[in-house]
Formats: structure tokens, sequence, C-alpha cells
């Protein structure tokens, strides 16, 4: 019994194993939809000086992307870390080596925080965090220009709570130690570092104390300094003459590296300016500069000069602004050649040449071949910052609905021809993007918005807008809007929309007419509103620091009176009869552990389950960085929290499947994470995703079943199809084989036709799959054995053998629902594509036979014919493939004449060379001849350029062939009298070809077999030798050779 | 049983503590050599003609690879009655590609020819890496699509680099990936690595090649150490 015991006890252990995580969905993959025509916020550019081709680029939420062409296109090569990024600096003496310091330290409301600094020794393939693991902040890496091994590295620091990890960092041993070398107190860190290259032991800091809450923001204070070293950082001198009277706020400063004792800074403070030495710091002096060069100091923290000329200065800003004397007067880039997006944070000028620069903005990069004049958008960067994402109901392919971080309100197909390219993005709504949902009632109104509740009613077909923002009435205090006001389409009945200000509006006549239905919902707490105070030395409040308002609203699913609503200082409440009362259910989940402050970021009613609820909330605006996510079972008034060692980041959105109750998304700060049990375990989602993507939205596209994403930085992703999510239950993925359940396959080339010409340039989102993949899981993966897929007829016979992936987890292999095209004629100069083309299969049962090293499983599904496909009825598709399948045995037979004809003509050629008998000689000659003149009507025998146009009857049967496979509509009269043409004139072939071989035999056979000759051959059989089938061979044997 | 239930432990345990050991790149070597075959029996191979098929989605092609070690390859593949190769040698590099449209052999560029000159090593670039001329670099452990290996870069005396994974669980190579340059772009080139079966003195030779780039290659058989004509490695 004991032993019993034990080995049921190894069994399970061994079992168990078999645990749920990312890789058990295999090739279920993310795609990046983009846009790359509206692109998101860049915080670092840096190029190689020895090859300035070479381009990396760092952004706000979508970690760093490289380019090797200048920014003809761009890759991610920072996926598995940190998205956000400070600063990126490399080593231009080894130009293999590149530092990364993670966090973004343009600290507006929205700002991520990062987790340390990487460092990379080839060129960003493998990257190593070395420390500063609490900085959350890093606005600059500073490598000396003669020893490399010498870094600094400045860190402002946590911006929402005190610390001792801020200061000016430096490292003399290329990043394996560091030391703090410039550190004033808990509150000011360090936001800037600069080397005068011509004595790298002289060094500027400027220090930066800066803070925000919920509902303030405040850049300056004592801690804030401008400082000078000339021995490496050993001791500090705080530079003040000249400058203005201190509290200082963000200082962004620079030296011309042609000429280094001149320096330009912009010193925010009472009265914020710009400041010129000539001395290294020593004195200043203030000059007069125009509202862009001194615009919103803590935004904008670039000046640059030219590495050759100190006279030309740049301050990219809010516009791109230059100097051609020293900063003494500004010019302002033009707008000729289009638009430059507003809001500069990353400047590189391309020392070898420096007409050429790339300035890194709100909006993307832009490259300028003019210094600065004007400037070309890089298409290829979809690192846009999405709040939320939405989807309609169109078909065949919805469309996908979100609002991006300064950069509107966007809608673009989830598939189009040729894949979705930035030309199928269009812009409905202005001003900083959040809720942009669709009327899933009426298919050509969408809400958006921009900051602070500014709401619309577009209408799609036309772009107009309607404003739609409830208004504030008698009796009612001013309406608080959250930045991120809450737009939302009722769950249970989309006639309802709901907009929340600190009250809940409800208007079921498109927005036109508001209901209030809530009291206050918010704590009200009059200290968290004094927004206009916010800002510091300079004042800055835009609507991002608004407090004390309503962050989330759901109409449960199964009730439209039954609605949630979550604020942003931490009320949930809920009504159940339409918003007449409201119950305040915070406190108990506040009982759990969370602080009650916290910010609510998502609320999901359940769909299976009407007293159950799920809800994330957030603390990171205290310094919090944990994730929250609980769910209730009995309306709030108990929570359990769920936990996992895998979280990380705070939390923004938790979504439950439609389908599946145990199946649970988790989006947050850093990462998208899933559990396949009810939340008691999760796992983080890696399936192209970046694994610490910045993840705010998550939704489930009903008719797809598509997992849309909205990330705050790498733009919209969606994961085709989680249908897998829901069948490979941890009991199903012990099994070390499965074939998932194939749903029927309606019979056709696909959904959407393709693009006529590629996309010149730009990012291409993809599509969703236009065939259902054959699924499989396998345990393990298969290194020692074989996979094979094979499609077999309801009788049985193999239709198409496919070669099957071998990964551990899930993998998906595309029939294209036909079998293997014909054996066609041999001997030409020129290829013939019938070989690899063959009809559609008819629709019927068909199986599934997986062979994993010699283990078989199988399972059937159906071909159907394509409803949808008014063009093509069951008889027309039977005339397609009845009449395709006799061009199919037509080609055959005239492979078998070609090679017939060949085979005679090689002995006959040998006859004529060898025989003793003149006469012999002759007639095999002439006969050759008589052969090479039928072959010559038969396939091309003399073309050798694929653009010549050659052609014979084999080329007849290919025009009418191929055109039957891929037609989808009836066979036409010309076509079928065709069929009918070829075939004749094969049978006139045929007999050509029968009375001269049977001619050669009268004539010669005696003769030759006396000689020992022989003209045997096959009689013609009517079976395939098995050729493959693809049109793409071509491609792909010219890809095989050029690629080698 | 008891005794089934003994190893089976032992195998847990003894994969406990193999795991809690950080691998040098040389120990990782040496494991992989080892179930390969081993050193005495790779240096046994000079020369090797694979035959098989390029299958993308059940097209198949089929190609033939001819390897003389340190000396010469070619690779050959026939469709429609046309056959298209290329040839490396450790001088010179040739293009054929009926399918593209040419009509006689093309010479390769000398980046492309360097480039490709690794494919001249058919016993293995880690056996001998260091005598060799290459370093290897221990990079940690990485998940290949969900298999735990160990990572390993490989750097050629030519400079090339490649990424090499081999699993912990049997020290078989399941991927390579190196920068490829391609009409003046970089590009990644990833290998995987499936099928082993013993080749010749009892190499094991993977017989399943996938390439992101090129497709699959699906290996019917190897033959070792036979005579090939060099007039195969003329165009």
């Amino acid at each position: 019994m004991k032993k019993l015991c034990f080995l049921l006890a190894l069994g399970f252990y061994l079992t168990s194993n078999a645990q749920i995580n990312s890789y058990t969905f295999g090739m279920m993959e993310a795609r990046n939809m983009g846009p790359g025509t509206m692109s998101g916020r860049i915080s670092a550019i840096q190029g190689v000086n020895s090859e300035p081709r070479i381009i990396y680029v760092g952004t706000a939420g979508g970690g760093i992307w490289k380019s090797t062409n200048a920014g003809a296109s761009f890759k991610p090569i920072f996926d598995k870390y940190c998205q956000s990024i400070g600063a990126i600096a490399i080593d231009q003496k080894n130009p293999k080596i590149i530092y990364a310091g993670t966090g973004e330290s343009n600290m507006r409301n929205s700002v991520s925080v990062g987790d340390g600094l990487y460092k990379s020794t080839d060129a960003g393939d493998n990257w190593t965090k070395i420390g500063l693991d609490s900085s959350e902040h890093i606005a600059r890496i500073a490598i000396d220009p003669i020893n490399s091994n010498t870094i600094y590295v400045a860190v402002p620091g946590p911006l929402w709570s005190d610390s001792k990890n801020r200061g000016l960092y430096k490292s003399t041993d290329a990043g394996k130690t560091w030391e703090k070398i410039l550190y004033v107190d808990e509150k000011a860190g360090c936001a800037e570092v600069v080397i005068d290259p011509s004595n790298p032991n002289t060094i500027y800091a400027s220090t930066w104390e800066c803070r925000r809450l919920p509902y303030a923001f405040n850049s300056g204070g004592q801690g804030s300094g401008m400082y000078k070293s000339i021995d490496g950082g050993k001791t500090w001198k705080e530079l003040t003459n000249g400058l203005p009277a201190k509290p200082f706020g963000r200082i962004a400063f620079n030296l011309a590296p042609s000429s280094p004792q001149n320096l330009l800074a912009i010193v925010e403070s009472k009265s914020t300016g710009l400041y010129i030495s000539s001395d290294g710091g020593e004195t200043w002096k203030s000059q007069s500069a125009i509202l862009n060069v001194i615009a919103r100091p803590f935004y904008f923290s670039v000046i640059a000069m030219d590495p050759k000329d100190p006279k030309r200065v740049y301050r990219p800003a809010y516009e791109f602004s230059y100097s051609d004397d020293g900063g003494y007067s500004f010019a302002t880039a033009s707008s000729e050649g289009g638009w430059i997006h507003s809001d500069m944070h990353a400047l590189w000028i391309n020392p070898s040449n420096t007409n050429q620069m790339y300035v890194g903005t709100d909006g993307g990069v832009y490259m300028s071949l003019d210094k600065g004049a004007t400037w070309m958008f890089l298409q290829g960067l979809p690192v846009g910052q999405f709040y939320h994402v939405r989807a309609d109901n169109q078909k065949p392919y919805y469309r996908v609905y979100g609002g991006l971080q300064d950069n509107g309100s966007w809608v673009a197909p989830s598939s189009y021809p040729g894949g979705v390219t930035n030309a199928e993005w269009k812009s409905i709504y202005g001003g900083d993007g959040f809720w942009t949902v669709p009327d899933l009632t009426d298919p050509d109104i969408a809400y958006a918005e921009a900051q602070g509740g500014n709401a619309g009613r577009v209408q799609l077909s036309t772009f107009k807008t309607t404003d739609i923002q409830p208004k504030q009435s008698e009796g009612e205090e001013k309406l608080r809007w959250n930045w991120n006001t809450p737009i939302v389409l009722g769950a249970s009945n989309p006639h309802n929309l709901y907009m929340a200000a600190q009250y809940l509006y409800k208007s079921t006549d498109q927005g036109r007419n508001w209901s209030r239905i809530s009291p206050d919902l918010t704590t009200n707490d009059k200290n968290k509103q004094k927004q206009e105070e916010s800002g510091g030395l300079s004042a800055d409040n835009t609507s991002a620091e608004n407090h004390c308002t309503i962050f989330t609203v759901a109409e449960s699913p199964v009730d439209e009176n039954t609605i949630w609503v979550g604020t942003d200082d931490g009320n949930i409440q809920y009504t159940t009869d339409a918003g007449k009362t409201w119950a305040n259910v915070s406190a108990n989940l506040a009982s759990t552990g969370i602080a009650a402050q916290s910010w609510v970021s998502s609320i999901e009613p359940s769909r299976f389950d009407k007293s159950t609820v799920y809800v994330t909330v957030e603390n990171h605006m205290y310094g919090d960085m944990n994730t929250y996510a609980a769910v209730s079972h009995d309306m709030g008034k108990t929570w359990t929290r769920f936990t996992s060692s895998d979280f990380t980041g705070f939390a923004h959105k938790i979504k439950e499947d439609i389908v599946n109750k145990n199946l649970l998304f988790l989006g947050t700060e850093m990462g998208l994470f899933a559990s396949v049990d009810a939340g008691a375990t999760w796992f983080r989602m890696k399936n192209n995703i970046p694994w610490y993507a910045l993840v705010r939205d998550i939704q489930i596209e009903p008719g797809s079943n598509d997992l849309l994403l909205a990330t705050h930085g790498r733009g919209i992703l969606i994961v085709d199809n989680i249908k897998p999510m829901r069948q490979l239950t941890p009991e199903v993925a012990r099994q070390d084989v499965v074939i998932l359940p194939q749903p029927d396959m309606p019979v056709r080339n696909g959904i959407l036709g393709g693009a006529s010409f590629p996309p010149q340039g730009g990012w291409v989102g993809g599509n969703a799959p236009d065939l259902a993949p054959i699924q499989y899981y396998l345990k393990d993966r298969v290194v020692s054995g074989d996979v094979k897929v094979d499609i077999l007829d309801k009788d049985g016979k193999l239709i198409k053998s496919l070669p099957g992936g071998k990964r551990k987890g899930l993998n998906k292999v595309y029939w294209d629902m036909r079998g293997n095209g014909p054996k066609t004629a041999t001997g030409s100069t020129k290829p013939d594509q019938s070989g690899f083309v063959a009809p559609l299969a008819l629709p019927g049962t068909y199986s599934i036979k997986l062979n994993i090293s010699g283990k078989e499983y199988t399972q059937s599904f159906n071909l159907i014919h394509d409803d949808s496909n008014k063009d093509l009825t069951v008889q027309a598709q039977k005339d397609l493939y009845d009449n395709a399948m006799k061009l199919f045995a037509a080609h055959e037979q005239l492979a078998h004449i070609v090679d017939t004809i060949m085979a005679t003509q090689k002995v006959l050629k040998e006859v004529a060379e060898k025989s003793k008998d003149a006469k012999t000689k002759k007639l095999a000659a002439d006969y050759d001849k008589k052969l090479e003149d039928l072959r010559f009507t038969l396939i091309p025998t003399k073309t050798t350029s694929i653009f010549a146009d050659e052609r014979r009857l084999r080329e007849e049967i290919s025009e009418t062939y191929v055109g039957l496979c891929y037609k989808e509509s009836a066979p036409s009269n010309l076509e079928l009298q065709n069929v009918q043409r070829l075939q004749q004139k094969l049978s006139e072939t045929e007999k050509k070809k029968n009375d001269l071989i049977s001619e050669i035999n009268t004539k010669l056979k005696t003769k030759l077999a006396k000689e020992g000759f022989n003209l045997a051959y096959n009689e013609f059989k009517n079976e395939s030798y098995g050729a493959g089938s693809n049109a793409q061979v071509g491609l792909l044997l010219r890809r095989t050779l050029q690629l080698k | 049983m008891k005794l089934k239930l003994l190893f089976l432990s032992a195998a847990l345990s003894v994969a406990a503590i193999s795991y809690s050991f950080a691998q040098t790149a040389d120990e990782v070597v040496a494991k992989y050599i080892q179930a390969k075959g081993g050193a005495d029996k790779i240096r046994t191979l000079t020369s090797t003609i694979m035959t098989g098929d390029i299958n993308q989605g059940g097209m198949k092609i089929p190609v033939t690879m001819y390897a003389v070690q340190n000396k010469a390859f070619r690779v050959e593949f026939t469709f429609n009655g046309l056959t298209g190769y290329q040839i490396i040698t450790d001088t010179s590099g040739w293009n054929f590609n009926p399918f593209a449209g040419q009509s006689k052999p093309e010479r390769m560029t000398s980046d492309d020819i360097k480039s490709s000159q690794d494919q001249l090593e058919l016993q293995d670039d880690l056996l001998d890496y260091a005598a060799k001329g290459s370093t290897v670099e221990m990079l940690g452990k990485d998940d290949v699509e969900g298999t735990e290996c160990y990572k390993l870069k490989l750097t050629l005396k030519s400079a090339k680099e490649k990424t090499l994974f081999i699993s912990t669980a049997d020290n078989m190579l399941i991927k390579t990936s190196e920068k490829i340059t391609a009409n003046g772009q970089e590009m990644e080139s990833s290998t995987f690595l499936s099928n082993y079966k013993p080749v010749g003195p009892g190499v094991m030779m993977a017989f399943s090649i996938t390439n992101n780039l090129q497709g699959q290659v699906d290996i019917t058989n190897i033959e070792v150490n036979k005579d090939i004509d060099a007039a195969k490695f003329k165009p």
C-alpha cells in the first residue's frame, strides 16, 4: 500500500510536470499591428560614429529598435526586458558595446519605470543587467571617449517616492562596479551629465528635484543645481555665477564638442531662461530666447551643438529650433516636406556628416539631411502608446479602434489584402487619444475623446465629429474629468453609452442626451483637487493631474442594470438598479492589504456569474509598484487576491475569457499574464509579445476569438484565435500528443485577395491566417524522430503529405486544401508551374493523420462548400474540379509522350553516331529530327530567359489548368471548350507520336536489335509521379540560391 | 518494479544535481561531441553526400548536397527537368539558378564566398574548435521554443559568429543562428535541427533541417567517405 502511494505520488509529480505556460501555446503568436504611420514617444537615439547607417532607438514603452540602414527599417532588440528606455550609449571605440538605461526620464504623468542598467557586447543581440536595479529612471549614460571603461550614469531616480538610489554614478571597469559620485538628497537626483571630450576628467552634471503625486506635479526645489568636476567626479563645484536665483527645476545643458569651453543651459527657475557660458561654466550670461527654447523644461531636456561647428545649436523641444550664432537667435524648422511631430526628446547628429541628424518625438523618429531645416518621417517604428483597444463587428474582418498617447484616435482593419500597412490606419480624432469605441449597433459611428473628457461622436464615413461631452448642471460641482476619461458601451445592452466625471452619465441615443445616474462616486477629497497649482516652478496642468474622478465603468454582461464603477482615488461602487442606489465596496478590497487610495484601473464583471467580479488596482503613484488583482464572488463583499511569483509591474487590466471561465488575462506595466485555472496560477505570455510589454487594455473579439492588446509602446498586438488556450487545459496537456478539433473549412483560396504591389516601406502588421491551421500539441519537442501530417480522403487515399512542426506545445500546419500537382513534361529549357498546382479539393470528409516518429494519431474533419461565395454553386465547384482534373491527366499524358520521344531520341542519337550501317545512321538521324519537330510543338525548347514567352502545348494546357485550379466561379464556356480542344489536340499528338514510333519500330527495330540497341519504352500509365504542389517554387529556389 | 523506480529516482536526482552547477562552455562542448558520437568517430568523416528534398508545405524539390571536408561543397536541386546548383570551394563560389532566369553559372562575390565557406566544415564546428582558431563563449541558458538549451557563442577564425543552442536534456544541437548579409541587409538566419540518426561510423546527424529563410530540407540518405568526382565542384 505504501508502495502504491509512493508510486501514485511519483506519477502525479511526473504528470503534473506538464505545466501550462506560454510555450504550451507554441506557435500561437502575436502580430504587431502597428501603426508605423503614427509612432510613439522616443526617448533616446544613438548612432555608430564609424558606421552611421547603424542607429539604435530607445522608446518610452517599446524597448530598443535597431536599424542597419539609416532608418529604412527597424528591428526590436530588447524584447525580453523592461520596455521603458531612458538612455542609450555606444562605446564608439568598440561599437559592439552598448549600454541601455531603463526607465524613461521624460517625467510626464504616464511615464513608465525602469529596472536598471543593461549592457550588450554584441551590438544588441544579447543583454545582461549590470546594476542600478532600483534607479527606476535613467536620464543619461556618458562614456569617457578616451578610456571607455569609464562610464557615468545620470539617475534622476524614483518619480513617485523618496529614494537614496539617485544621483550620478560612475564605473571605471566598464560597468562591473558602480560608485555614487554626486548625491544631493532623497528628493533630488541627477538629470544630465556631459563629459568634456578634450579633457575627460572635466564633467558637468545637473541635479533635479522633481516629484509627482497622482493629483500634482512639482518640478523644482533647492536640490536642483548645476555642477562641475575637474577630477573625474571626485570633487564637485556648484556653478552659480550668472545663473538665476535658486530654486531651479530641470536644467538642460550641453557643450560644443569642437569648443568645449562653450556651454549652453536652459535653466528652469522662477524666470526660466537660456544661459551661455564661454569659460567652461565658470560664468554665465542670460540670453533672451524664443518660447520654444524655454518651453516645458521638465519635458524637453535636450540641447545640442553641432559636433564640428560650435555656433550651430539645436533645441528640439515643442518644435525644432536651431541657431547659427551660438544661441543668440533661433529659427524653427519648416514643415516643407511634411509636418514634424511636436514634443522632442532625443537627437543624434552624424558626426561625419553633420547635415544628417535624427530627432525623436512623441510620435516617432524623423531624419533630416539639411541640418534640421526639413525632416522626413521614418515609417517603420510601430511603438505607438495605446491606452485602450476596442473592436467592431465588421465582416469578414473586424476593425480595431484605439487611442494613442499624444497621437489621437485611430481605426484600422484587422486584416487587409497584402497585410495591414500604415496606409490602412485612419486618424479619426485629435489630441491625446484614449477610449475609441465603435458603436456596435451602428457601423458608421464611433466615440472618441481627447484628454480631459473632450469627447465626440465620429461619423466614420466622413470623419465628421459632434461634441458629446456631458455638461455641468445646476447644483453640481465643476465636473472633474480624468485625463483618460471612460467612454464605455454596455456589455449587456450596446445601446447604453456611458461617460463619467465624478458622476456617471448614461445615454441611450448615441450621446445626444445624457442622464446623470449617480452622485459623486469619488472620495471628493479637496486636498487632491488643487491642479491649478501644479507644475512646480513652471505651471503645468494639462488635465493630466485631474484627480478624484471615475476611471473605470463596466456594465455587467448579464444584467444591464448592474453597473460597476472604479475611481482613481480608491472607490469601487456598484448599482443593481441602473443607478438609483449605489454600494461602495472598496473597504472590503482594502482589507486584503491594498492601500485604500489605490487607483482602480479595471473592473471586469463576469459573464458567467452575476455576483463575480474581477478588479485590478494600482498604487504606483504613491511609489508602490506591486501587482494587485483580485476576484470577488459575492458582489465585492469578500475578495481573493491573485498572486504569482511571475507578476511584475503595476496592474492595468484584467479580462475574463468569453468562453472558458477559468481563462483569465492580466495586463500590467511589465507584461501580459494568463491563468488557465481561474487565477490559481499564472504565467507570463511570451508568444511574440515583449515579455515586459506595457499592457494597458485587453479585449477578446468574439467572432474571431482574437486576443487584442493595447500596449503603451508597441501599438496594438493581436494574438489570432486563442481557442487553443481554452482547449489545452492542464488535463489535456498531460498527454504526449493531442490533435485539436479541426473546424469545418470552406473550400476556397482564402478570404482576402492579394495586394497588387508590395508596400513601399513602413510597418506591415500582417494578417490573420486565411486558412484554418491544423493544430496539434506536443508535450515535448521532437528531436530524434520525424513529424508528418498526412491528409487522407474519406477512402483513406493520401491527398497530401505535409512536414509537421516539432516544437514543444502548439504546432500549426497549413493545408491549402489541394493535393499534389501533376507530373508535367520535362526536357524544356523553361520551367512550368503546373507541377505545383492542383485543384481545390471537393467538399467532404477528410482526415488528418499525424505521424510522430512512427506513432500515428488521426482525426477527421470536413471541407464544406463556401456558402459566402454567391458566385460558386456546389455543381460549379464540381465542374471546376472535374475539368481541372481532365487537364491534370492531360499534363501527365503529355509528360509521358515527351518522355517517350526523348527516350527514343536518345537511342536514335546514339545509333546515328555509332551504327556501322550508313543507311541506318541516316534513318536514325531523320527520325530523330522528326521526333524533335514533334517535341518542338509540345514544350519550349529554345527559351533561355524567364522573360521570354514560348508557348507550346504544355503552356496551353497550363494556362487553362492553372486558371481552373484557382477559379472561384463556374468554368466559362471558353474554358470548357478549351478543355475539350486540348484533350483533342493531345490525342492527336499521342497518335502522331505512336505513328512515328511504330514507323521507327517497323523500319529500324530489327536492324537495331542486331546491333544491340534497345528501343523499348514504357507504356503511359495514368498515375501521378508525385510532384509537390506550390506555385511558389520559383521563388523558393531563387531564395535558396541567393541567400546561401 | 522496484528496480525501475530506483532507476527513475536516481535519474531524477542526477538531473537535479547536474542542473545546480553552472556549466562551462568546454563542458557543454564535450558533452555535445560525446552525444554526437564522440570525437574519434567524427574525425573519420572526410566527405558526405546527402540526398533529400526541399520541402515547403508539402512541395518537394529533390536536393543533393556534396561536401568534402575543408575543400568543397555543392548543393544541387532539380525540378521540371532543370537543375540548379551552388558551389563553394576553398577558393571560389558559383551559383546557377535556371529558375531565376540564369542561363549560365554566375560567380559569387568574394564576400558571399567568404561568408559561405564555413559550410566546408562537415565534421563539426565545435570539434577541436580551439585548434581551428575558433572561440566559444558560454551565454548561459535560453529557451528554444520552450526547450531549455545551453546557449553558446561560437566565433570562427574568419570572425564569423554563430549562436548555438544545445538541449540540456540530451546535449544535442537543436538550433543555430547567425547574422547573414543579403543584398546589403543584415538578417538573422536561424536553423533548426532535428530527426537525428546515426550515420557512417555512428555519428549523429540531423535529417531534418529547417531554416527561417530557406525552408525545410528533409534528408533521406547520407553517404559518408565516398569518392566525389572533382567535376562536381566546377561550374
